[in-house]
């Protein structure tokens, strides 16, 4: 086992990753910052469950996806669902004062924030991240079909709502 | 679906585009693609989509991590052996374990003086202890009326992190706050009725040292039904917190 001070500062490295991983799964970056603590107050004890050798960041991102889901759990006994999406247009609107391709990427982020939980946890590890279809697979614990599938539905809702329903390429029935 | 459609799927295009078809397959594509200006087009705003997810989560990548996420790191505990720990695998996904009650330990301090406040302030349900001349400190207020939330400060009287604002449901601004010095700390939630108002204590309570925190679990704001700060905040708080360029602007940045 590696020793713990270089592991707690490999963690810190992968900081920033984790943050904006955490960041796609809240829509918020007070929450994603309280998730990212979490998870890796949670890693570090239980690092014997980290096999050397394996990917951390992989290791990372599956935690923090579950530190993720439990709260969601905690959360819907007490906060009324549909909040993300009030903060989303709420932020939308605050744009105006702002330059445009920030408009521009308020609104993507909104998008995002609006896609089912399972694909935005793909789009963000594969599409943002940068992740190989396999490092996703291994890190959601899901098959790599199901990477390709729920990336696919994931950029392809994206991009039918970036284009509107006028100048789709897949025609004018919008997905949603 | 024909054979094109299905070597043309949207699956597929991704895949290619991501550059995860083994060669065969792409050059297979490739050769579909030049047949079919549709799914040109469709590939075409899958690899735009992909990059627009990428830029709009780029700048976040940029940003100065928070100290308090570099301190709680440094400072966690570590178990490295399965003995020590009772917890089942990360794959199991569990409701979080609160952590045993930190804050039971607070005591209603000078409850009349904070009574005055409360009444002062329009609050007339039940109330808890606060502070004994009823206000904050000159550079608590200042400090509050500047720092965003998680930018933890350092004052006289210990580190501040501002965890979270809101507006009330009398329409006040309202800051809930952590205030760290050594071992020991206080949590408060104070509100202001205007930018050119004073900073009214709503509730405050003391961290008592934090104790080896147990397994799989992590320090929610404010949950225990116990904590004085944490029933403020419930019973004041009108919609969610604010955003980060909400509170900007509450703040008059």
């Amino acid at each position: 086992m590696k020793r713990e001070q270089e592991i707690k500062k490999d963690l810190i490295a992968l900081l920033p990753r984790l943050r904006r991983f955490a960041m796609t799964l809240t829509g918020s970056q007070d929450e994603a910052d309280d998730v990212v603590q979490a998870a890796c107050e949670r890693a570090l004890k239980r690092l014997h469950q980290w096999q050397e050798g394996t990917r951390l960041d992989s290791w990372m991102f599956r935690i923090v996806q579950t530190v993720w889901i439990d709260r969601c759990r905690a959360e819907k006994l007490r906060r009324p669902v549909g909040d993300l999406d009030s903060v989303a247009s709420v932020a939308g609107e605050d744009g105006r004062a702002v330059a445009e391709s920030r408009i521009e990427l308020a609104r993507v982020r909104k998008l995002i924030s609006r896609l089912p939980e399972e694909q935005r946890a793909v789009l963000s590890l594969v599409s943002i991240d940068g992740c190989s279809y396999r490092q996703a697979a291994e890190s959601l614990n899901i098959p790599i079909g199901t990477v390709m599938s729920r990336l696919a539905r994931a950029r392809r809702a994206l991009a039918e709502a970036l284009k509107g329903p006028n100048n789709s390429p897949w025609g004018e029935v919008a997905g949603g | 679906m024909t054979d094109t459609g299905q070597l043309l799927s949207d699956e597929r295009l991704v895949a290619y585009a991501d550059g995860e078809l083994p060669e065969a397959e792409a050059l297979d594509l490739e050769e579909a693609l030049l047949r079919d200006p549709s799914a040109m087009e469709r590939l075409r705003a899958l690899v735009e989509s992909g990059e627009m997810a990428r830029l709009a989560f780029a700048e976040i990548v940029e940003e100065p991590v928070p100290e308090r996420l570099r301190t709680a790191i440094m400072e966690a505990p570590t178990i490295t052996s399965p003995e020590e720990d009772a917890s089942p695998a990360d794959n199991v996904v569990r409701l979080p374990q609160r952590p045993a009650s930190r804050r039971s330990t607070w005591q209603p301090v000078a409850l009349a003086a904070s009574l005055a406040v409360a009444v002062a302030a329009g609050i007339f349900t039940w109330l808890p202890g606060g502070e004994s001349d009823g206000g904050l400190s000159p550079q608590l207020a200042a400090a509050l009326s500047q720092t965003p939330s998680y930018e933890p400060v350092e004052l006289a009287e210990g580190d501040l992190t501002v965890l979270g604002s809101f507006r009330s449901q009398d329409n006040r601004f309202c800051r809930e706050y952590e205030q760290l010095s050594g071992n020991n700390g206080e949590r408060g939630l104070a509100c202001r009725a205007a930018p050119d108002s004073d900073w009214q204590l709503v509730a405050s309570s003391p961290i008592p040292p934090a104790e080896p925190a147990q397994d799989g679990t992590f320090r929610p704001a404010g949950t225990e039904d116990n904590d004085p700060v944490s029933a403020a905040v419930e019973r004041l708080q009108a919609g969610s917190l604010l955003t980060a360029e909400e509170e900007r602007q509450a703040l008059g940045f």
